[in-house]
């Protein structure tokens, strides 16, 4: 049928586009993070370039997915679809945007320098990147396979917060000059903190889409609330 | 009086034409002052079950059926009752317009006066009542003497409508009500049987799935005789329970 | 004037520029002259007719014009043809008032209240037969059961009787058409409303369906009236118009009959009332049929 078959070329296009951002997403955390432990400002500024671009290929994915539902008036599983890649391209964007952020601090860190070896920070942003792709793989490839293993980075996640957050806390009490620091470290980690969150929003929304449930994951859907910090 | 819970109950309702099985033991019930529905490919079976609720399959003589129909309570096919009276209450508008070679006046007063009803002032009443329901009455309000097939397609179509309306049957059946007229005509109509499930209850067969969205607080999927999924439109809109629903829907059947 | 010649001179040209276009135009010709040829017997015998009967009809001479309809013929058949014309008349309106009420009601019956089937085939076969059988054959039945068996005798009624057996089968075909061709959704919007089938078919399918009965009913009233050989045992004869309903009193005259009688007698004037006769008859056959082809222009655009 015609229909079908023009409405799949329009999604089709989505899909691709929701690719390429969540590449450009994960790269952009990546690199923010290495710009902040290096403290690099070239890298930096690289990552705030990125950041435009994301928006951008955000901006035109909100496009198309309007105008399909214009033409194409889906329903069902096509209009559940739609509306969670508009959603996920905007929890993309936001990614972008904490990164943007990370890279900002990094400008702001010009003239200091790290008073430990960075080790939870780039760890929480691989267990970011790392449920983010969990998540994507659901929506992308319509594969929730690994769902449950999101729990277990959320905790993971929880647990490293938590230790960095008293880590500090007892570097502050011993020494004087670390302050600026050393809330950066905390503010950095709360920025991958909100992007591992976005990316638990995802794998949520890729669950509604593929089954119509509206289901929550991980400690919120076990009734525990996250003990961590913030 | 028998006790009732809603207007049109059907109860394991299976129909056949002479040897040919139309519909299968189709169970359901038609909220009151809502409007539903009933879609499904061509050859399902939705005018079948639409005229089993007011009897009109009886014109058929090959038509048989097993199961029941229950309008206000009581089964419609059970020997003894009136089937003139259950028609009284249960309109029905056709897919194409079909107005009586008369004066649009005589149109509408045709029902009532089967009816009983002389006065000419309640029938006047009733003309105007009538033709406004159906948002027709400012357009034809100074011609109602003239022939009535002489007006277009929609006007027709609303004049079928108000005519139906006019013995203020509580339940109004609509078979592809639109589908013979033009997109503007057709739009009109459809908001005007929104408007009207606020004092009666429509069910209306249609095989344009987008219409049934539009228009319908319920949808009910037939397919090869049988109720596939009979829920809320705005679920199965969302997140149809029936995979086959789901095929039919985003037009992947049918 | 030189535009036309130029015209038809480039006309002319176009014609023969080529086989087929020559070929195109002598096929034109040829289907104009079957045309001419088709319709020539109508305007020939009018002109025939006319020819000699006019100043019967239209003149104002003694017996002629309106006193050839109000005069009775007298001493040797002088004066005017009332007989005739009232007898026909009169005959025309007794085998209606017998013919159509059964015809339409038959055909009520048996399209609205039978189901496809043996006994509406058998019913339509035999109608059909009877729409062809020739006039003669009925005159002979009519002699021999409403005459003779039914002892009825010769006169108006034994005549009337007779055209309306030959106008039911007829009528019957035609009625039952006009029927089927109301859309079945016309009978259904009724039946919705709650309407019985009865008066369903009253007040709607009679009534979407009456053009094209009326049509019906005038066609078979116009052949009608120019039937002989149906009432040449049965009708009689009369130079007054009837005064009973049975016995001597009621023999009738008409004007098919007329027609035929004036035109085998030997005396010259009588010829001239014949075609005088002939010519009013076929006027008022012509106004009949007018009047039918007018009421059925009106249906195509009603039923939509």
């Amino acid at each position: 049928m015609i229909m079908g078959t023009q409405l799949e070329f329009h999604l089709d296009e989505i899909k691709k586009r929701l690719r390429q951002l969540h590449k450009l997403a994960t790269k952009s955390l990546g690199d923010a993070m290495d710009a902040f432990k290096k403290l690099d400002q070239g890298l930096a500024k690289n990552v705030k370039e990125l950041s435009t671009e994301i928006e951008e290929l955000s901006e035109k994915i909100e496009a198309s997915v309007f105008e399909t539902i214009g033409r194409r008036q889906p329903v069902a599983r096509d209009l559940r679809r739609l509306s969670v890649y508009l959603q996920i391209s905007h929890s993309l964007f936001r990614i972008g945007r904490y990164s943007y952020k990370i890279a900002h601090i990094t400008n702001l860190c010009e003239n200091l320098e790290h008073f430990k070896e960075l080790i939870s920070l780039p760890y929480l942003k691989d267990l970011a990147i790392k449920t983010l792709d969990i998540a994507m793989k659901g929506i992308l490839d319509e594969d929730l396979s690994q769902i449950d293993e999101l729990e277990k980075l959320e905790s993971e996640s929880d647990r490293e917060t938590s230790e960095m957050f008293e880590e500090i806390a007892e570097y502050l009490r011993k020494r004087k000059d670390i302050e600026k620091m050393a809330m950066f470290y905390i503010i950095v980690g709360r920025y991958c903190e909100r992007a591992a969150d976005q990316a638990f929003l995802i794998a949520e929304k890729a669950v509604y889409m593929v089954t119509g449930e509206r289901k929550k994951l991980g400690l919120a859907y076990k009734g525990k609330s996250s003990q961590a910090p913030h | 009086m028998t006790e009732f819970k809603h207007h049109i109950e059907v109860h394991n309702l299976s129909t056949w034409f002479g040897k040919f099985a139309v519909l299968k033991d189709i169970s359901c019930y038609f909220e009151d002052n809502t409007v539903t529905a009933v879609m499904g490919p061509s050859g399902c079976g939705k005018s079948t079950l639409l005229r089993s609720l007011n009897r009109l399959n009886d014109l058929v003589p090959t038509f048989r059926r097993e199961g029941e129909v229950r309008f206000r309570g009581q089964d419609i096919y059970e020997t003894g009752y009136s089937v003139y009276d259950l028609r009284k209450q249960i309109g029905m508008v056709f897919q194409r317009p079909n107005p009586f070679p008369m004066s649009i006046r005589d149109n509408i007063e045709y029902g009532p006066r089967l009816h009983g009803i002389k006065d000419d002032d309640e029938l006047e009443k009733i003309v105007e009542t009538s033709l406004k329901k159906a948002a027709l009455w400012d357009e034809v309000k100074d011609d109602l003497e003239k022939p009535a097939p002489n007006l277009s397609g929609g006007q027709q179509q609303r004049l079928c409508i108000a005519r139906a309306l006019s013995v203020d049957p509580p339940v109004l059946l609509a078979d592809e009500p639109v589908s013979a007229l033009d997109p503007i005509s057709a739009a009109k109509i459809e908001e005007l049987i929104v408007e009207l499930k606020k004092d009666y209850t429509i069910i209306m067969v249609t095989h344009n799935v987008q219409q049934a969205f539009r228009v319908s607080d319920q949808a009910a999927f037939l397919y090869l005789g049988e109720l596939i999924e009979f829920d809320k439109t705005e679920r199965i809109l969302e997140a149809p329970a029936d995979e086959r629903t789901e095929a039919f829907i985003t037009g992947r059947i049918g | 004037m030189s535009g036309r010649r130029e015209s038809l001179i480039a006309y002319l040209l176009s014609v023969t520029q080529s086989r087929r276009h020559f070929m195109d135009f002598l096929f034109k010709v040829f289907l104009g002259v079957i045309i001419l040829i088709v319709v020539s017997p109508f305007f020939l015998i009018l002109i025939q007719v006319a020819s000699i009967g006019f100043w019967q009809v239209f003149g104002s001479g003694p017996g002629q014009g309106i006193e050839f309809f109000t005069t009775f013929p007298g001493v040797g058949l002088e004066g005017g043809i009332r007989n005739a014309f009232v007898g026909t008349v009169e005959l025309i309106v007794l085998a209606s008032a017998v013919g159509i009420p059964l015809s339409v009601f038959g055909a009520v019956y048996i399209t609205e209240y039978t189901t496809p089937g043996w006994g509406r085939a058998i019913v339509e076969f035999a109608s059909d037969v009877l729409a062809g059988i020739p006039s003669i054959v009925f005159g002979a039945f009519g002699f021999a059961f409403l005459v003779d068996f039914l002892h009825l005798g010769m006169g108006i009624v034994a005549g009337s009787l007779t055209l309306a057996f030959m106008m039911i089968p007829t009528v019957l075909r035609t009625t039952q058409e006009a029927l089927r061709a109301v859309p079945m959704s016309l009978r259904e919007a009724s039946l919705a409303l709650g309407a019985t089938k009865w008066s369903t078919t009253w007040n709607v399918t009679l009534r979407a369906a009456f053009p094209g009965l009326i049509t019906g009913v005038l066609l078979a009233i116009g052949r009608v009236m120019g039937e002989t050989a149906p009432l040449i045992f049965t009708a009689g004869n009369s130079l007054s118009v009837p005064t009973e309903l049975t016995g001597s009193g009621s023999w009738v005259a008409s004007m098919p009959y007329t027609i035929w009688a004036y035109i085998s007698d030997p005396r010259e004037y009588l010829q001239a009332k014949a075609h005088g006769t002939a010519l009013a008859l076929m006027i008022m056959v012509l106004t009949v049929d007018i009047i039918a082809n007018i009421i059925s222009r009106k249906v195509t655009r009603r039923l939509v």
